[in-house]
């Protein structure tokens, strides 16, 4: 008996290495550089002088060298291989007695098992004939023990498993693989940080992706000429180009914080604040503006709210950078709440994240003051920047009607969840590779 | 944030002694200055950018003796009075109107400060001035000119003058085209009729602002009086840049010089190396920092941060701020000062006491559970990219692209629009697995966005969950099944299902679901068309589901529970 191993199974349904590459040849116009060809087929590396042995064996193609490249030329059809015909019928028997097989598929065998994409299962027939001591002791049963392999529920009810022996498995053989439906380990670190916030009393919230530059950046006390507004730093769209701003009151509240500080106590930006820059719709940068929104129709303290979601960013999407990114973003805010409030928050999070030592430095941010940056300690990396972090200013607050402070966190969530998933490259976060998401482990 | 090369030596003599590189490291890490890298005597720092007076060694050593002690308070720098004058013409009014300036005398330059005060000007034309569209700076020989100037608009074709680094005189047009300088900062002014210039009583040209000096006023190796322009179109930041400059040059021993700049009858001296006031309150700045520093505490924390103290009282102090600080708008700003001084390292993290319920959002609780039922069916979940390509979304299905999103300004053409549905990025990624072992299930919850006009922010986002099954067989009835599996499981009953037509599917393999006549999902066997195109070589079935319609989920949005309160 035969049946196909693993490789096997794989040529059965994908096809055999070499006429993969021949059909990538023909696909290609013909003739094609190996490295092309290869490409084109899904090959391995590996494979490459098995495929090109088999190719000249074959006479499925001709190979040529030209500048130290090779080329393979083929004209015509790809006949149907025997040696591939020969694979599906074991495939889709699964085991196969030799001498079942047509004849001409009988040589096919011997090159697939030379090969290696065959196991062989020995099925010798012994003749046994009892001795006469044997059969003496079985005249001495009163039943006879009949071998079976599999019970079947006939077996089980009429109670004839009493008279059968089960016959014993190799238990240590290899079973199939089993590809399990499975959530993806990046969202399920999302939902483990969820999960802490929710236990630290933070409710969630969320607002549009497509967002007015005045929730963006307006209300932040973002300068309209500061350097994040600039097309090198968000995405501004081509369609929907222009949001309303409805809350009238408040447009007119930032208008004068930028321009002379109005109540706030603050100086101003000393410019003249231009209403249609804040209507600008653009791709959302920051999900503090999410916390400008969340602020703005919640004015009673106490105000504890996350959101752990998408912002955007002009970038070229390699192993580092990406375009879109997670954010995860906290503020509280309380009457006598303060900046070691923040540093306790910030201390807290990352102890339960079990993130590590942390510390916290002076930062900038144009909304926060105080602002805060702090770092963790990573086994190999260092110290890693964790979280930017701040007081809102009375800027951002006064015209929104808060009239208790507020503290706010920004996390890069992305680096944190390379970090704890043990991924390098970026783009890993959102894998296409399908043997990768099958069997990367869900714990970290 | 911007990064600046300094001299560890260089450093250390301006702050007036020797310290060992790590502490060096911890303290500029406390004061908004990071260390990036240190090889021999070549520091790479990087700098916190609202602090442009801190773009230089001069600017970190004056704050570091603070922090550390050796001097603190207010420095006075002094002016005496000199002869430069600027007659500013009305006919800069609309291109370029304020201009400042100061003659620094007794400058003996070494290789560490002629790099310093570069630097200074290079970092703060790339930041606070805005690539020199706000401010710019103009640095000049003070000995090779007369110091009677005139800052007035001038035709371009009637400026003729040799700019540094050119060999030969060229008009104000030829000066924008043909120098590297002209050509990436020409725009600034290239529009107007006349362009800024500045010269002096004999004509000779100190330069065309903001973008090349005259080669008259050349700084050379034996320069020791320096005249500095800085033009503008803020008033208040060309004082600023003026003022960090000319003291900077002061920490190095240069005697100041005030000029007079007479905008037709008003006149103003330049630079005000004056402090400005602020107040600030005990027990609002004790509130933030969650600390009880006393008045005392307070004033000594603001000295070693450079600040003069003009009076105190019970209530708090009224503070000296020192000409160079151009980020103080706020008592916030003051606060915030106190606590660099204080050291964050010292500052002792604590928890409020209010406790609160946390709460989430209801579609994110319906996709938890969704997404576990898809696991049940046996899909694996995947990740794609909200951001993604038209091509992607509607060219290789056969579908209009009505209603998406687009980015005016992408970097690459295959993430230049939202996404409006999941099915396409799911086709996407079975193509990039056509040779791993199949049944291949796969599933996306996650956020589609289109255009909307019936919402502020005209476009709506959308939370969906998609699925995919492929393999050498699979129909119509398999994803069928599926999604009546998860639409029952969810606790949905009362859904239709009708025949549709649908691009992307195969004629008559395709049904969408309503509930209460919405349409809530699709599904079907995808067209081999498609297949073709996304070179998927076995059959596919799909469907795409609105959960926040079919489960008709509506966001309540209230306020905070409080468990307790102390």
């Amino acid at each position: 008996m035969v049946q196909l191993n693993q490789e096997g199974t794989s040529y059965a349904q994908l096809g055999l290495p070499e006429s993969r590459l021949v059909k990538a040849v023909l696909s290609l116009g013909g003739e094609a550089s190996l490295d092309e060809a290869i490409s084109k087929a899904h090959l391995g590396e590996d494979l490459i002088p098995i495929v090109l042995g088999w190719i000249r064996r074959k006479r499925l193609a001709e190979i040529q060298r030209r500048e130290g490249l090779i080329y393979i030329r083929s004209s015509g059809q790809v006949q149907q291989d025997p040696d591939e015909s020969t694979l599906r019928v074991i495939y889709e028997k699964g085991e196969v007695s030799i001498e079942e097989l047509p004849p001409q598929m009988k040589e096919t065998v011997s090159r697939l098992k030379s090969r290696n994409l065959l196991e062989l299962l020995d099925k010798v027939d012994r003749e046994v004939e009892l001795t006469s001591k044997g059969l003496q002791t079985q005249e001495l049963e009163t039943k006879t023990a009949k071998t079976i392999t599999a019970l079947t529920a006939e077996i089980i009810t009429t109670g004839e498993w009493r008279d059968v022996e089960l016959r014993q498995y190799d238990v240590t053989a290899s079973p199939p693989t089993i590809y399990p439906g499975k959530k993806n380990a990046y969202v399920e670190f999302m939902e483990e940080a969820r999960r802490i916030l929710l236990t630290m009393g933070f409710a969630e919230h969320e607002g549009p992706l497509v967002e007015a530059e005045f929730w963006n950046f307006d209300v932040l006390f973002q300068a309209q000429d500061h350097p994040a507004r600039e097309i090198h730093d968000s995405y501004i769209l081509r369609n929907p180009i222009s949001a309303d701003l409805d809350d009238e009151e408040l447009v007119e509240r930032v208008r004068r914080t930028h321009e002379n500080g109005w109540k706030t106590g603050s100086t101003g930006w000393g410019y003249k604040w231009n209403q249609k820059i804040a209507e600008r719709l653009i791709l959302r940068t920051q999900t503090t503006a999410v916390s400008m929104r969340y602020l703005s129709s919640h004015k009673n303290p106490p105000v504890k709210m996350f959101c752990l979601s998408k912002v955007f960013r002009p970038d070229v999407l390699d192993s580092k950078h990406s375009m879109e990114f997670t954010q995860l973003e906290g503020i509280v805010g309380d009457r006598g709440i303060n900046l070691r409030h923040l540093l306790g928050f910030l201390e807290t999070f990352a102890s339960v994240m079990r993130l590590g030592k942390i510390r916290f430095k002076p930062g900038y941010f144009p909304f926060t003051e105080p602002s805060v940056e702090s770092f963790i300690k990573h086994p190999t990396l260092g110290w890693v920047e964790f979280v930017g972090a701040g007081m809102f200013r009375p800027e951002v607050l006064k015209p929104l009607g808060i009239d208790f402070p507020v503290i706010a966190w920004g996390i890069g969530f992305d680096r944190l969840a390379m970090i704890a998933l043990g991924v390098n490259d970026i783009r890993d976060l959102h894998s296409k590779r399908l043997e990768w998401l099958r069997e990367k482990p869900i714990r970290w | 944030m911007p990064t600046l090369n300094v001299g560890y030596s260089d450093l250390c003599k301006l702050i007036g002694k020797e310290m060992p590189i790590e502490l060096l490291e911890e303290k500029l890490f406390l004061m908004k200055c990071e260390v990036e890298n240190v090889s021999g005597d070549e520091m790479l720092l990087e700098v916190t950018s609202d602090r442009p007076d801190l773009l230089c060694s001069e600017g970190i050593a004056r704050e570091l003796r603070g922090l550390l002690d050796a001097e603190t308070g207010l420095i006075k720098y002094k002016t005496a009075p000199g002869d430069m004058r600027v007659n500013v013409d009305q006919s800069v009014k609309r291109i370029r109107p304020y201009i400042a300036g100061a003659i620094v005398r007794n400058l003996r330059f070494t290789d560490d400060s002629v790099r310093q005060i570069m630097q200074l000007q290079e970092k703060l034309h790339l930041t606070y001035c805005r690539n020199r569209t706000k401010v710019s700076v103009g640095v000049h020989d003070a000995d090779k000119v007369t110091h009677k100037l005139t800052y007035a608009g001038i035709a371009p074709s009637k400026i003729r003058f040799r700019p540094l680094g050119e060999e030969r005189e060229m008009n104000g047009s030829q000066i924008l085209e043909s120098t590297p300088k002209g050509r990436e900062y020409g725009w600034i002014i290239k529009d107007f009729p006349a362009y800024p210039l500045l010269y002096d009583s004999n004509g000779n040209i100190l330069s065309l602002p903001p973008i090349i000096n005259g080669v008259v006023t050349q700084v050379t190796p034996g320069t020791t009086n320096l005249l500095m322009d800085v033009t503008g179109t803020d008033l208040k930041l060309v004082n600023f840049v003026n003022n960090i400059i000319v003291s900077t040059l002061a920490e190095r021993g240069g005697v100041v010089e005030a000029a007079k700049v007479i905008y037709g009858n008003r006149e103003i001296r330049t630079p005000d190396l004056k402090p400005s006031t602020a107040s600030l309150n005990l027990s609002s700045a004790n509130d933030m920092l969650g600390l009880t520093l006393k008045v005392s505490d307070v004033v000594a924390l603001l000295k070693r941060m450079r600040y003069g103290v003009k009076s105190t009282s019970k209530r708090g102090v009224t503070v000296l701020v020192p000409p160079y600080r151009a980020d103080i708008m706020h008592e916030a700003d003051l606060v915030e000062d106190l606590a660099i001084a204080y050291g964050y390292n010292k500052l002792q993290p604590t928890m409020p006491f209010t406790a609160t319920i946390g709460s989430e959002r209801e579609i994110t609780k319906l996709s938890r559970k969704i997404r576990d039922l898809m696991v049940g069916l046996g899909f694996i979940e995947v990740l794609n990219y909200v951001m993604t390509s038209t091509q992607l979304i509607s060219g290789k299905m056969g579908t209009l692209s009505d209603g998406v999103v687009e980015v005016a300004n992408p970097l690459s053409s295959d993430f230049a629009v939202l996404r409006n549905w999941l099915l396409p990025g799911l086709l996407s990624f079975l193509s990039c697995n056509k040779h791993v072992p199949y049944p291949q299930k796969i599933f996306e919850c996650g956020d589609v966005v289109s255009v909307s006009d019936a919402v502020p922010t005209k476009s709506v986002t959308k939370k969906r969950v998609g699925a995919v099954t492929c393999d050498y067989r699979t129909s119509y009835e398999d994803i069928q099944a599926s999604l009546y599996s998860l639409l029952r499981n969810a606790g949905s009953d009362d859904w239709h299902l009708q025949r549709i037509e649908h691009p992307s599917f195969i004629k008559g393999r395709v049904a969408e679901i309503t509930i209460s006549s919405k349409e809530v999902a699709f599904l079907g066997e995808i067209h081999p068309q498609l297949l073709e195109s996304f070179e998927i070589e076995n059959p596919v079935t799909a469907f795409e589901l609105d959960l926040e319609a079919a489960f008709k989920i509506v966001d309540s949005d209230t306020d905070h529970v409080v468990s307790t309160r102390q």
